[in-house]
Parts: C-alpha cells; sequence; structure tokens
C-alpha cells in the first residue's frame, strides 16, 4: 500500500483553455503532479467567463466548470506575446516532463513555442496538443467546440429519437473523449521519455477521439455494411429495454429485460398483467417485434409508481433498472455519498461547493482534491521564485510590465 | 517510434468492453499485453456484436477484432491447480494485472505473487455502496450516471446514444490512465497499487461538473433537445439535406455566423437580445442553413472561422476528407476474412500513428508463451492441453 499519489515528481506545464484541453492535466493533478495553468492578464481561459452569466470582471473567478476543471492547479499569468514571457515559458519547459495545450495549430509557432523550439529548449519534453481536427490536413485550422467533434464523428447520427434530427449530447463527450486519451497517451510519453531522454509530440483531436469511442457502430458499418441510425432506445437485441415514464415531473425508469427469467419475473412484479398473456408477446422475438407495443403497457404499469421505490423492487427480482438521476438527484445520491464521491472545498471567492472526484479508488481512496479555481495569477511568486529562481526585484518588474498580474482585462 | 511502452507487461482478465479497451490501449502504444483466455469458449468478449458478416462465432466479434488488436492470446483455466500455478508465474513477471472478474481474494493472490504490480480492477457500482449489486447494462449506468438526463427533448425520454461502446469504453480509459500513472510509481518505490474504477462513477465524472454548477448558480443544468441550454448558437439547424451543428459561443462568432447568415436586424444586436429571444433568432438562423446543404454551411462557416459542424451518418463518416488524410482508419489483415477497415488510434506521436496489428486467435501465443518464455516443454503442453488446462 502506497501513501504517495503515484505522478509525485511528474511536473506539467498546462497552456489550455475550456475543457479538453485542461481535463487531461486536471487528472495528472489530482494523481499527483505539479501542474501550471499558464493564463495571461490580457487573454484569460474563456472557460472563467462563457458558461456564467455576468459582467466579466465580476464572475471570472466565479465559473464552476473553470473552477472545477482546473482543480489541483497552480496558476501562473504570463503575457506570451511578449519576448519575457517567451522566455519563461520555455525556463519552465526546462524543468518539466510535459506541455499540455489545446490552441488550434497556428498558435504556439506564432508565439515562437513550436514542438521544435521546445525540444531544443528540452530534448525530453513532451508536447501534446489537443485539437479538434488534428496537427496537419485540409482541416487543421477549422474550429471546434464539443458539439462540432460530436457531429462529424457520427455521434449525433446515432444520438437521438427514432426517425428525428440531430440533437445536443449535454455531456458534451468529444470535450472528455479527447481529454482521457490525451492523458493516457501524455503519460506513455513522458515514461518513454523518463527512460531514454526523448520526448515526443502527442497529438490527439477531437474528431478521431470522439470515433474511438462509437467503434461499434464504426465497426458495424465494415463488417456488415449496416448504417446504424438513431433510435429512441440503443439497439438492443431484447424486449422491454428503455426509459419509461414514472410519478413526478419529468421522472423517468430504466427497465432492461435481457432473458426469460427476468422476463417471468418482470411479469410477476406487474401482477400477471391480462395483455401479457397475448401470444405476440409470448416469446424473446415476438417481444422484439411489437416493441412498441409491449413499451406502452409497461409504461402504463410504471406511470404512477414512485422511480427509486420501483427500481429497488425491480433490482431485488434480479432485473436491471434504475431511475434516470438528474444533477439535484446526483447530489443527493446514496451510492455517491457512501463513495465520498462528491467533495467539498473551499475557494477564497467562490466558498464551498461539492466536486466530483477522479472516478478511481486508489487502494481504496479517491484522490484528494486540495484546492479548486486556481484564481488567476496566484501562484505568480511561488513558480517564478521557488521553480525559476528569480528575485523578487525580477518579479516586480514582470508585474510592472504587465507580463504577470491578477487582474484580467477582458 | 510509437511503442512508448515495449518495457510495461500487462495480464489481462476480462470479460467486458471496459477492461477491454483499457488493454488495448496499453497494447497499442507497444506493452505486451497477454489476454488470458477461458479453454475453447475465449474471452466473453469474443461474444459481442457486432460480428463479421452479422454472424456470431469467436473469431467475428468486431468489439474482439477492435479491443484485441496487438494483444496476445494465451488460454488457461486457473482454477486447475496447473493453471494457477501458471498465472501466479505470469503476476510474478507483470507490471499491471486487469481483471473485471476478480473478487477480493484473488487481489489478495495477486498481489503476494508480486507486491510490485499494480492491480486494476472494473466494477460497476462501488464496492460496499448501495448499489453494489444491482444488475445494470449500459441503460442503467447511463442512467445512474447523469448522461440521460443530458440528452433528449425536455419532459421527452431521456436518451443514450446508439453505441453500447460509447459509455463502456469511458471507465477502461479511466483505468488505463490511473493504471499507468501507478506502473511509473511502483517501478520507482517497488509496491504495487490496487485500482478501482467503478463505471457508474467514470460516467459522472465524463458530465460537464452540473452539479457543481447547481451548489454555485441554483440552476440545474438538463437535457435541452437540439441546443446547449442558454447558449444562443450553440445548437443544431436543419440544413437542406440534413443537420448541421453550431457551437458558436463567443459574442464574436455568433456575430460572424449573423454576418454569414445574413442576420443583420436590431432584436438581435446583444448577447442579452439575443439570449432573451432565443427561438426567433434561431428561426432566423434556420432561414439560411435551410436554403443550403451540410457541405456548404460547413465550408461557409470554418471559412470565415465559425465553429460548424455537418452531421454526418455512420456510413459518410471514413469519407471525410480530414480523415482520409490524416489515415485514421487502418487496414488490418483478418484471418480468412482479407481486409477490414478499422478506427485506429488514441493519438499521433511525432506524426505517426501506432502500427495497425490485428487480434490474436484464441490461444494463439499458448505455446510461445509457456514453452518460449516460462519453458515449458512440448510434452508438458500436450498434458496441460488434454487436463484441459490450456
Amino acid at each position: 500500500m502506497s501513501t504517495t499519489l503515484p505522478l509525485e515528481g511528474v511536473r506539467v506545464v498546462d497552456f489550455t483553455a475550456y475543457w479538453a484541453g485542461p481535463l487531461p492535466s486536471a487528472i495528472m493533478a489530482d494523481l499527483g503532479a505539479e501542474v501550471i495553468k499558464i493564463e495571461s492578464i490580457q487573454r484569460p481561459d474563456l472557460f472563467r467567463i462563457v458558461a456564467v452569466s455576468g459582467d466579466p470582471m465580476e464572475v471570472y473567478e466565479l465559473s464552476p466548470p473553470f473552477n472545477a476543471t482546473n482543480r489541483n492547479k497552480l496558476s501562473l499569468t504570463l503575457d506570451l506575446t511578449r519576448p519575457p514571457g517567451v522566455h519563461l515559458f520555455k525556463e519552465l519547459v526546462k524543468r518539466s516532463d510535459a506541455v499540455v495545450q489545446n490552441y488550434s495549430p497556428r498558435v504556439m509557432p506564432q508565439f515562437g513555442l513550436a514542438y521544435e523550439t521546445l525540444r531544443e529548449v528540452n530534448p525530453a519534453i513532451v508536447v501534446t496538443s489537443v485539437s479538434g481536427f488534428g496537427q496537419d490536413g485540409p482541416w487543421r485550422d477549422y474550429v471546434s467546440f464539443a458539439a462540432i467533434g460530436e457531429a462529424l464523428s457520427g455521434i449525433s447520427g446515432i444520438s437521438g429519437y427514432t426517425g428525428e434530427g440531430a440533437l445536443i449530447h449535454g455531456v458534451g463527450v468529444s470535450d472528455p473523449f479527447a481529454g482521457y486519451l490525451a492523458a493516457f497517451c501524455t503519460l506513455a510519453a513522458v515514461h518513454h521519455a523518463r527512460s531514454t531522454g526523448e520526448g515526443r509530440h502527442v497529438d490527439v483531436s477531437q474528431l478521431e477521439a470522439s470515433m474511438q469511442y462509437i467503434a461499434d457502430a464504426l465497426l458495424e458499418f465494415d463488417l456488415t455494411g449496416h448504417a446504424r441510425a438513431r433510435t429512441t432506445c440503443d439497439d438492443s437485441p431484447a424486449a422491454p429495454h428503455g426509459a419509461f415514464p414514472t410519478r413526478g415531473e419529468d421522472s423517468w425508469i430504466t427497465i432492461s429485460v435481457e432473458n426469460e427469467e427476468q422476463w417471468r419475473a418482470l411479469l410477476d412484479a406487474m401482477g400477471a398483467p391480462v395483455w401479457a398473456a397475448e401470444e405476440r408477446f409470448a416469446t424473446p422475438l415476438g417481444r422484439l417485434k411489437h416493441r412498441g407495443m409491449l413499451n406502452q403497457h409497461v409504461a402504463q404499469w410504471t406511470a404512477e409508481r414512485d422511480r427509486h421505490e420501483l427500481a429497488r423492487e425491480l433490482q431485488e427480482r434480479g432485473i436491471p433498472a434504475a431511475p434516470v438521476l438528474a444533477p439535484s438527484d446526483l447530489l443527493q445520491d446514496p451510492a455517491l455519498r457512501a463513495a465520498g464521491f462528491f467533495q467539498e472545498v473551499d475557494h477564497p471567492v467562490a466558498g464551498r461547493h461539492p466536486y466530483p472526484s477522479f472516478p478511481a479508488l486508489l487502494d481504496g481512496i479517491h484522490p484528494p482534491i486540495r484546492r479548486v479555481g486556481p484564481m488567476l495569477g496566484q501562484d505568480n511568486h511561488y513558480v517564478l521564485s521557488e521553480i525559476l529562481g528569480l528575485s523578487e526585484a525580477a518579479i516586480a518588474q514582470l508585474e510592472e510590465d504587465r507580463i504577470i498580474g491578477t487582474r484580467p482585462a477582458f | 517510434m510509437t511503442r512508448l511502452l515495449q518495457d510495461i507487461r500487462v495480464l489481462e482478465l476480462s470479460e467486458g468492453c471496459s477492461a477491454a479497451f483499457c488493454g488495448r490501449l496499453f497494447a497499442r502504444l507497444g506493452a505486451d499485453v497477454v489476454l488470458v483466455e477461458r479453454p475453447r469458449v475465449g474471452s466473453a468478449v469474443r461474444s459481442l456484436p457486432p460480428f463479421l458478416d452479422g454472424r456470431a462465432g469467436a473469431e467475428r466479434s468486431g468489439i474482439y477484432m477492435f479491443t484485441a488488436s496487438g494483444k496476445r492470446s494465451l488460454t488457461l483455466d486457473p482454477a486447475h491447480p496447473d493453471g494457477g500455478a501458471i498465472l501466479n508465474r505470469l503476476l510474478a513477471r507483470a507490471d499491471v494485472v486487469i481483471d473485471d472478474r476478480g473478487s477480493r481474494e484473488s487481489d489478495d493472490a495477486c498481489a503476494r505473487a508480486n507486491p510490485a504490480l499494480v492491480r486494476l480492477g472494473f466494477r460497476r457500482f462501488a464496492a460496499g455502496g448501495p448499489y453494489e449489486r444491482w444488475l445494470a447494462t449500459e441503460l442503467q449506468l447511463a442512467a445512474l450516471g447523469g448522461w440521460m438526463a443530458q440528452l433528449g427533448q425536455p419532459r421527452r425520454t431521456p436518451l443514450v446514444s446508439n453505441s453500447r461502446t460509447m459509455t463502456a469504453f469511458v471507465p477502461g480509459v479511466i483505468g488505463a490512465i490511473a493504471a499507468l500513472a501507478a506502473v511509473r510509481d511502483a517501478r520507482a518505490h517497488g509496491h504495487g497499487r490496487r485500482i478501482d474504477v467503478a463505471a457508474h462513477e467514470a460516467l459522472l465524472f465524463t458530465t460537464r461538473f452540473n452539479e457543481t454548477f447547481l451548489s454555485y448558480t441554483g440552476v440545474e443544468i438538463k437535457r435541452a433537445g437540439d441546443r446547449f441550454p442558454a447558449w444562443a448558437a450553440y445548437r443544431t439547424f436543419k440544413a437542406a439535406d440534413g443537420d448541421v451543428t453550431a457551437a458558436a459561443a463567443t459574442d464574436a462568432q455568433i456575430e460572424a455566423l449573423m454576418k454569414v447568415a445574413g442576420v443583420d436586424d436590431p432584436r438581435f444586436r446583444t448577447r442579452a437580445d439575443r439570449e432573451a429571444r432565443i427561438d426567433e433568432f434561431g428561426a432566423e438562423l434556420s432561414r439560411w442553413t435551410m436554403a443550403h446543404t451540410r457541405e456548404e454551411i460547413f465550408r461557409k462557416c470554418q471559412e470565415n472561422r465559425i465553429p460548424m459542424g455537418k452531421v454526418n451518418r455512420i456510413d459518410e463518416v471514413a469519407t471525410m476528407e480530414q480523415v482520409i488524410a490524416r489515415g485514421f482508419f487502418e487496414k488490418v489483415e483478418w484471418p480468412g476474412d482479407g481486409q477490414r477497415r478499422f478506427p485506429g488510434g488514441p493519438a499521433r506521436f511525432n506524426g505517426e500513428w501506432p502500427a495497425p496489428r490485428r487480434a490474436p486467435l484464441l490461444g494463439e501465443h499458448t505455446a510461445q508463451i509457456l514453452s518460449g518464455e516460462l519453458g515449458y516443454s512440448p510434452a508438458d503442453l500436450a498434458s496441460l492441453g488434454e487436463m484441459g488446462v490450456i
């Protein structure tokens, strides 16, 4: 059993914005790496303001997704449009294992911080670039957010009601999908660099990441020629299987019957209704063919029941069933409470709020969220003095020149 | 060179998609991943659809072919004393064991066999919690993990996407990240760790911090159909030949979109105006999108630096010029069937994709591992085979 976090001793320079780039470095920070998030007072991470309403100057420390995504990180401001900022960035690269950045491919070279340059500064540096479409190809400079990766990758083509149009996936799947692969690939390249002294440029795109997660749909098209489409319930080979209304506003339960035993148990739970004796519902194939009618019958039965009680009852009878939980339910969910999944953390401006843990137990414990935020430039002194060895006078000069600072200019 | 993990040995005892995808990530980057399969029947992953030509069979599962790319297959019955002895020797030389069917006892046995081993387990729900024994398909996990509440029209049936790997791979990559981080530490200090990933928690972590948002603001974010809640131009639009998705987040992007679409109306001048008249604003933009094809809209907007995507069907995905130019899909020879074209990944390293490698046939590497690496004789192998151990 180990009492330390696994990535202690690894340092990451995070030059990211929004979610897809900040997420992988947050995961590394959760696992113990020292992650230094670089913004500038001239151009802070816009995730500080786009997700909240109000005057940017009032809300930039109050963005829930920013504060949650950038947990366990240090904040340094550097104006990279001027030589002293670029110089300090390179000094940090000399002392780091990895850089994670998610600007479009033009941006790093514009600052004089292309991978080729950083490799000269530190041959072992791993530079991970997370982008919409990748570092080359005809679309490399196209603009992307999560929903764009979702649309192009085929995810939107298989997300929605049968026969209806495309929807937006509220989870914003392309961002975390790319972010997770970026975290794994960065760690793999750091592993290699630590033993060989050779870094890598890791090129992760939202579009390509998203396609990997819907492998079943893409493989099916290659193996059978069938291109699946949107269905109100996923293409399960058994029925009933889906979400059914329960008592109360926007209240739902999912039920999945996968075999004869579960079907009989469901009939018992429903009290052997008359309709279920019809011949068309007698076999699995019949139920699958008549799933529309079957679902209507089941929905009538669930409609007046409580989703939590019904889920427990069906589970006791051996049937996969669960209530559909929204954010307000999740904050109260007994399983998440028992696991300590949401950690209450204080923030100097935002106060105390719950934040989700990195979803793995290391020897039985979620990695702690030591701090959230960070506030803009709050670690300027620590990074410049402790890591880079600058004098107080030199730091004061940087402040005066607005290379660093703590008040943004939106 | 993309074999960044070539000095790492992984032993995979998997029955589900999450563990299988986790093993794939290690194998793609050059780790030696030995998939331990049940003699004759193989891993349960081999029984997951889709199948080659739609017909089930141990060597016909697409999920297996994809997730087992680059792994080695060893058949072994660990319940048999000789099988258990072989497993212990494999554990002793491994860095990571991935086990989604393991119990507390088997975990203790792994730790005894090799104290520096990283032991990664996958389960649906956290051990010891109220859902521990609950049954769940991907649908129940999406319901409890906060995903279904975020897809669908408000008040209508909440949805999941029509892809089971989309949710099943999420815990897999989370586990891969944690295990790889732990290998570094185990190598440095000589002690392994136990890592547990609950799919329920992995899915919830993947949603956009909606519970934190609720705590800060009192506003509960839920599915909003064809749009992202409260954002005026982060939504889908009807085009002449299907749908497009705009993800205009900043005012500059929204104003550029208005210009391209010819929307010049005092009612929509400021962000507040647009959000107050969000439906009228959407209708104005739709008049332009409905008169153009997805391709025209995508090109025109992207040329003006507006985040816009066309909604592709599954049969269109591999034909995108960017996907072709980057060579994302890879050609894989499949014994007896010729060439398949599968998604590649996970990423490019110095411009290179990891090389395509096919999945192993059932037990393809049993002899290589047992006699070549562990020193069993051909006669031993024959006996083990007759006893049903391999």
